[in-house]
């Protein structure tokens, strides 16, 4: 007996269609009533013929219309974009691959930017040291260095000056003193 | 189905709205004479019909289209289906009230439209007329009036002059006798797929 026999339906007065459950409750009955036990799915199958040969199981509409809307036409529908799984999982890979490029982009713009400022005579260690993200620092530690050296320059180019133009006024005054 | 040709080839390009106008023409046909029958069951007939339009869509671009329409391919598809779930749940489901094995048998070829699968309901109509008349007249009574006739069970006990309870008896005994009448004259009612 498989399981589904085991289950006792009720006898309704008019089972209307071939797969009726009550089919089963009434053959199970006359079973009992017969003193007999087991299956009873040959019996079944007798009825069932009998009911589809008077009028087959029919379709009804609303499951016609559940069967395509609630399995069929979701399956052959083409999602929207923004409902696609590989879109969602590839975003996150896009967004992370745009911001590396973003910030590598500026950082080789910083670079450019340190080497047109730095000139060109400017020792190798410099220019490394410029395009390093403490350039700024490294700017004003060489910026101190060179102003020194200018400022020292600066004061023995005006002291050789100042010497030149005295040696110049004493050649005139004594060439002036001369008749 | 009106101009199924080219509802078909547009279905086959992608056409869901075509798709859906050979779901609806041809999927009652399949439940109805394919499907129950062979499944004896609503809820696994509902499952292979859902099986077998999804599986027509993705096959329907290598269908060939021939004088018999798209009806017998979707029906060879949907007793394929069917057969995969009775292999599936196992030689116990295939017992239960399927009885495809006996349309097979009354009519003289495979129906290839639903016009024809109707045709073959007349023909099996009539091997079961002849069958209730090798039987106890008794037997062949309520088998006509409570399955043929639609009759309630109250009419029935009533045209047969015998309690509701003992109807019952009567009918479980009538499908005895009926299903041993189809052994003795080779219709098969239910076996084995």
């Amino acid at each position: 007996m498989s399981p589904r026999n085991a289950q006792q339906t009720p006898v309704t007065s008019q089972p209307e269609s071939v797969l009726d459950p009550a089919w089963e409750g009434a053959l199970r009955a006359g079973q009992t009533e017969d003193g007999e036990a087991g299956s009873v799915d040959a019996e079944l199958a007798v009825i069932h013929l009998l009911r589809h040969a008077r009028a087959p199981e029919p379709l009804t509409p609303a499951a016609l219309d559940r069967l395509w809307s609630g399995g069929i036409a979701p399956a052959i529908s083409p999602l929207p974009w923004w409902k696609r799984r590989w879109l969602w999982g590839a975003l996150p890979a896009v967004a992370t691959a745009a911001l590396l490029i973003v910030v590598l982009r500026e950082g080789s713009d910083d670079r450019a930017l340190v080497a047109a400022r730095t000139p060109a005579a400017a020792p190798d260690g410099a220019l490394v040291a410029a395009a390093t993200p403490s350039s700024a620092r490294a700017l004003e530690r060489q910026f101190a260095q060179l102003e020194g050296d200018a400022r020292r320059d600066l004061g023995g180019r005006v002291d050789r000056g100042r010497g030149v133009m005295r040696s110049q006024l004493l050649a005139q005054a004594s060439a002036g003193d001369k008749p | 189905m009106p101009e199924e040709q080219a509802v078909v080839a547009r279905a086959a390009a992608g056409d869901r709205r075509a798709f859906e106008q050979i779901y609806r023409a041809y999927a009652p046909t399949l439940f109805s004479y394919v499907l129950v029958p062979m499944l004896g069951d609503r809820d696994d007939a509902h499952d292979c019909l859902r099986e077998t339009f999804l599986a027509a869509y993705r096959h329907l671009a290598t269908f060939t289209w021939h004088e018999g329409g798209l009806y017998p391919w979707l029906k060879t598809l949907a007793k394929n289906k069917a057969r995969d779930l009775l292999r599936a749940s196992g030689r116990r489901q295939r017992l239960r009230g399927a009885f495809e094995e006996h349309l097979g048998t009354a009519g003289s070829s495979e129906p290839k439209n639903p016009a024809e699968e109707e045709l073959q309901r007349s023909a099996l109509r009539v091997r079961i007329e002849s069958v209730l008349g090798d039987l106890n007249p008794r037997y062949a009574q309520v088998l006509r009036l409570r399955l043929l006739e639609d009759r309630s069970r109250e009419e029935c006990a009533a045209a047969l002059e015998v309690k509701v309870g003992t109807l019952d008896v009567l009918l479980f005994r009538a499908c005895k006798s009926f299903r041993a009448a189809c052994d003795k004259l080779g219709l098969v009612v239910a076996t084995e797929l």
